[in-house]
């Protein structure tokens, strides 16, 4: 979730009214913006907002404008003044398998100042990061409009041409110099990967505004806090997005002050719409029914038309009720709004959850553990009864561990493709690498050291759907100087009979074990398990200098679930 | 305990040998050369030499003062003797020497009452009615006694087993699902995008190799809500963007509990129905003192007709009562993709002095749950059960959930 930096003294003159101080007391009012106190010192206000999905509560316009709802300041919609302009923008057609769209906006008169313009900055980053995906699904340009000789191109360019001079450079470079020595350009550069020709934004003059989505010219594309009118450009690849996050950026500049005009973009193709030309920006609201019925079913209790109506202002939708529906408007910048329960949900913030009596429900069912999980309890049971200290340890581990330690040879594990320590590369195959290395940590602890696992272990088997196999399995470490296969032997055939398994006991060997002290366990002709003495080889490879005795056996075949 | 050998029987019967080889020689001259013919007498030549009963000079044995005043004494040998015949043991120096000597060994038996005090009691001792004229033997309850171990439930997953016995109490069935779960319901099912920031490399963890599964069992599900991503479900208007059934198959490390709830809705669930897990999962996180690689969730859902928020706060309140053992609880508004309204149930610690989050929850969006065929509201939560236990027992590091430190785990109190 987005955290932003606020000035506390800017969020009360955008609210309009004075806030608590207290963080406790101003979170009860941010939670009408989703959004909470991450920290307050001085005039340095820092809020998370708890919804990746409302983008247009990332900056401080954003969220000033819900709590004027809240707060009863304003009501309904909020209504912007968005004037017809002669602005316009052409799309070259080569754009529609490259980054097809394009939405712009022109704002006059916007206050800015530094403060201002830092969290302009942030907002356009916090936009193109997340909800943008990284500037593939949209990326934001802003541009000083008096230096623009319109109209505009959103055209392509070779690589090679158009050179320009990047934001924060003194020379000129061309696309595929910027994609290869510009910070931004090797940090977004992939987006172009395998594309002949570049997007590239240009005014009348020849004068370039910017390489979508990498990087702003140095001249034009500089905002600062003595720019007067503002160009906004959002290019991408999803129309719907690209339109919304305009508007949200429109939007907050007009709340500075500014005074919104449209431009039109000609497309040489149809946008989603159906049309060939757009003005943007678009802030016509689309209208959603709901039932009333169905609000009040979805809350859990009783809500009249006119609560709901009034709730719905507060939310800053324009609603009317209708017979038994409710006619919701829901404003184009609220680009999370795909369903009725997006809306009923602002209809309890607006209500308060604090204002909703929880309801205990009555559950008419009868609760029941997994037969697998009241089996494995069974199971600890008998091994506490040995004597046993439970252990529960990280399905992840290493290959180090599994093999290496173990002398044994190398078999298939789940390993993943990005781990972020080398301590935990794949999940575990076995359960006694991981309780040897508990004896390992504890050599200077009071022994008898007698430990067990009951826990799942996984190996790759491409048979089943997830290509794995999972497998519950138990394992039993005894350690101290008298430790010896008697001892384990006991152990296992303990176990075995109060599991009521059919088991047979054959010598096996094993390259963890003492070649004549180690017995496999057969449950109805399959093998289920090992059991014996540690080699020494193994002891020594964890750093152990006792004894130790084993048992490992897989649950499974037990059959009991 | 200890009984006398055969040797040591052999001697209390017939006496000590050092004692009758000195009675012989007060009988008669003995030469070294007489002592040949005689069986053990080397024993009894160099324990009465020992003893300083006798001299040797020129092949002859002379008997001295020491050996004539032995001869009419009992020894603490001879004494020892019977004494661990009779009770089982003797004086510690005594017993050394028998055991040196191999006339006594342990015992098994237990004989362990002299005729003056009981000190182990014996059955015999029991049966014998002995304890009815003789003294207990005095121990001292203040003696040390040796630290033993006894077999113990890992702390925290005893924890676990307490929240699972609570929920089925309350009437919900354990779910059970893999570790190693196809994307298809670890996101798409739960209606996550396909370029939802969370389904990327730093919130989850891919399978190397095989880096795919088959979603081919599901044909029709992955129909439905590929739909629903892309144009929307149940009246919504869906995510459009791009859905590849490609992606479906995708293995990843579960990295959720929710995975667990999309595969039970679509097992034909009963309804009303409620539903349970306590799900390992995985995120790319380095584990420090607030974060692990792989932890719990503790997660629910419930199937219900008459199922609204307004229950699932009341559900939350009952939770904070019976598994974190408070009433302070408070709801805040939140944002979670699978759910519509959701909200974040926080309640207050007592040692913190403050509001701490922890049960994220909500309504299942229809757009979840119409694509896999359910047809009534669904209540869902999925919370840190870890980061509950942490402020029930007041743990700081939570890399003490699953410590190896056997002194830790057997310090742990049950109650």
């Amino acid at each position: 979730m987005p955290t932003i930096e606020l000035s506390f003294a800017d969020l009360e003159k955008l609210v309009g009214r004075k806030l608590p101080r207290d963080a406790d007391k101003l979170n009860e009012i941010l939670q009408f913006a989703k959004s909470e106190v991450e920290r307050l010192e001085g005039d340095d206000l820092a809020v998370t907002v708890e919804d990746g999905n409302r983008m247009d509560l990332w900056c401080a316009e954003g969220i000033a404008r819900e709590l004027r709802g809240a707060l009863g300041l304003e009501s309904g919609s909020a209504e912007y003044d968005m004037a017809n302009s002669d602005y316009a923008v052409t799309v070259d057609k080569e754009l529609e398998k490259i980054r097809p769209f394009i939405a712009c906006a022109v704002v006059k008169g916007a206050k800015l100042n530094d403060q201002i313009l830092k969290q302009l900055m942030q907002q356009q980053e916090k936009i193109d990061g997340t909800y943008g995906r990284n500037r593939k699904r949209s990326s934001i340009g802003l541009y000083d409009v008096d230096k623009i000789k319109w109209p505009l191109n959103y055209t392509v360019t070779k690589p090679g041409e158009n050179a320009f001079v990047p934001l924060g450079f003194d020379k000129k470079m061309t696309p595929s110099e910027i994609l290869e020595n510009h910070p931004k350009g090797k940090e977004y550069g992939r987006l172009l990967d395998g594309c002949r020709s570049y997007p590239i934004f240009k005014d009348s003059k020849g004068q370039v505004l910017s390489l979508p989505p990498i990087i702003n010219s140095n001249d034009i594309g500089k905002v600062t806090a003595s720019t007067k009118n503002i160009l906004i450009e959002v290019t991408g690849t999803d129309w719907r997005t690209v339109k919304t996050v305009l508007l949200v950026i429109a939007m907050g500049l007009a709340d500075r002050g500014g005074s919104i005009q449209k431009v039109s973009v000609e497309y040489p193709y149809k946008v989603p719409e159906g049309s060939m030309k757009a003005m943007t920006p678009d802030a016509e609201p689309w209208t959603m029914l709901i039932k009333q019925d169905d609000i009040s079913k979805l809350l859990g209790f009783e809500i009249g038309a006119t609560e709901i109506e009034q709730l719905l202002k507060k939310a800053r939708y324009d609603a009317a009720a209708e017979l038994d529906n409710v006619k919701v408007f829901v404003p184009a910048h609220r680009a999370d709004v795909m369903h009725a329960v997006d809306v009923i949900e602002d209809i309890a913030i607006m209500k308060g959850f604090g204002n909703m009596e929880p309801e205990a429900p009555s559950l008419p069912t009868t609760g029941s553990l997994t037969r697998l999980d009241a089996v494995t309890n069974r199971i600890r049971e008998v091994c506490l009864g040995l004597g046993c200290q439970e252990i529960l340890n990280f399905t992840f581990t290493n290959k180090k561990s599994l093999f290496e330690r173990m002398g044994t040879d190398e078999t298939k594990v789940i390993e993943v493709e990005n781990p972020v320590s080398s301590e935990y590369t794949c999940l575990r195959s076995k359960l006694l690498p991981g309780l040897l290395q508990v004896l390992s940590m504890n050599k200077h602890r009071d022994f008898p050291q007698n430990i067990f696992e009951v826990g799942d272990c996984v190996v790759p088997d491409t048979n089943e759907e997830n290509g794995t196999r999972q497998t519950r399995r138990l394992a039993i470490l005894m350690s101290h100087d008298k430790a010896n296969l008697t001892l384990i032997k006991s152990a296992v055939e303990a176990l075995l009979r109060n599991f009521g398994a059919q088991y047979e006991i054959k010598k096996t060997t094993h390259p963890s074990f003492i070649e004549t002290r180690c017995g496999e366990i057969k449950i109805g002709g399959h093998l289920a398990g090992i059991f014996g003495e540690i080699h020494p080889k193994v002891l020594r490879n964890w750093d152990l200098d006792l004894p130790v005795t084993a048992i490992e056996i897989e649950l499974d075949a037990l059959k009991k679930f | 305990m200890y009984k006398l050998t055969a040797e040591g029987e052999k001697y209390l019967k017939e006496g000590l040998p050092e004692k009758n080889l000195i009675r012989k020689l007060a009988q008669m001259p003995l030469t070294m050369q007489d002592l040949k013919t005689m069986a053990g007498s080397q024993i009894a030549v160099s324990w009465a030499k020992k003893n300083g009963w006798l001299n040797i000079s020129g092949g002859t044995l002379q008997l001295t003062e020491l050996g004539k005043k032995a001869m009419g004494m009992e020894t603490s040998i001879e004494d020892g003797l019977r004494e661990v015949g009779r009770v089982g043991s003797a004086s510690q120096p005594v017993l050394e020497v028998l055991l040196g000597r191999s006339l006594a060994e342990e015992s098994r038996e237990h004989r362990a009452f002299s005729e003056k005090e009981i000190a182990q009691l014996t059955p015999e001792i029991i049966t014998s009615r002995a304890w009815e004229r003789l003294p207990f033997r005095p121990y001292d309850v203040n003696a040390p006694a040796p630290v033993i171990h006894p077999g113990k439930k890992q702390a925290y997953r005893a924890f676990l087993d307490d929240v699972k016995r609570e929920l089925t109490s309350m009437g919900f069935v354990e779910m059970d699902g893999p570790l190693v779960e196809l994307s298809f319901f670890n996101a798409d099912a739960l209606y996550m995008p396909q370029d939802h920031p969370a389904r990327g490399i730093h919130d989850v963890y891919f399978v190397k190799e095989p880096q795919y599964g088959t979603v081919k069992r599901y044909e029709d599900l992955v129909k439905n809500v590929k739909k629903a991503h892309l144009e929307g479900a149940a009246g919504s208007k869906g995510w459009g963007g791009q859905f590849s059934e490609k992606e479906s198959a995708r293995l990843v490390l579960r990295s959720h509990g929710t995975a667990l709830s999309a595969r039970t809705l679509i097992a034909k669930p009963k309804i009303p129905g409620a539903y349970f897990a306590i799900a390992r999962v995985f995120r790319p996180e380095k584990s420090d003192v607030t974060h692990l690689t792989e932890f719990n969730q503790l997660e629910g859902i419930v199937l219900d007709e008459n199922a609204s928020f307004r229950k699932l706060l009341g559900l939350l309140k009952e939770f904070a009562t019976k598994i974190a053992g408070t009433d302070k609880i408070r709801f805040m508004p939140a944002y979670f993709p699978f759910t519509e309204p959701s909200v974040q149930a926080m309640v207050w610690h007592e040692g913190l002095k403050k509001w701490v989050e922890l049960m994220p929850a909500g309504m299942f969006r229809p757009e979840l749950t119409a694509p896999l065929g359910i047809k009534v509201p669904v209540m869902a939560w999925g919370f840190g059960v870890d980061r509950l236990f942490m402020i029930k027992e007041n743990i700081t590091d939570i890399r003490d959930l699953f410590t190896q430190d056997l002194k830790l785990l057997r310090d742990s109190k049950v109650i």
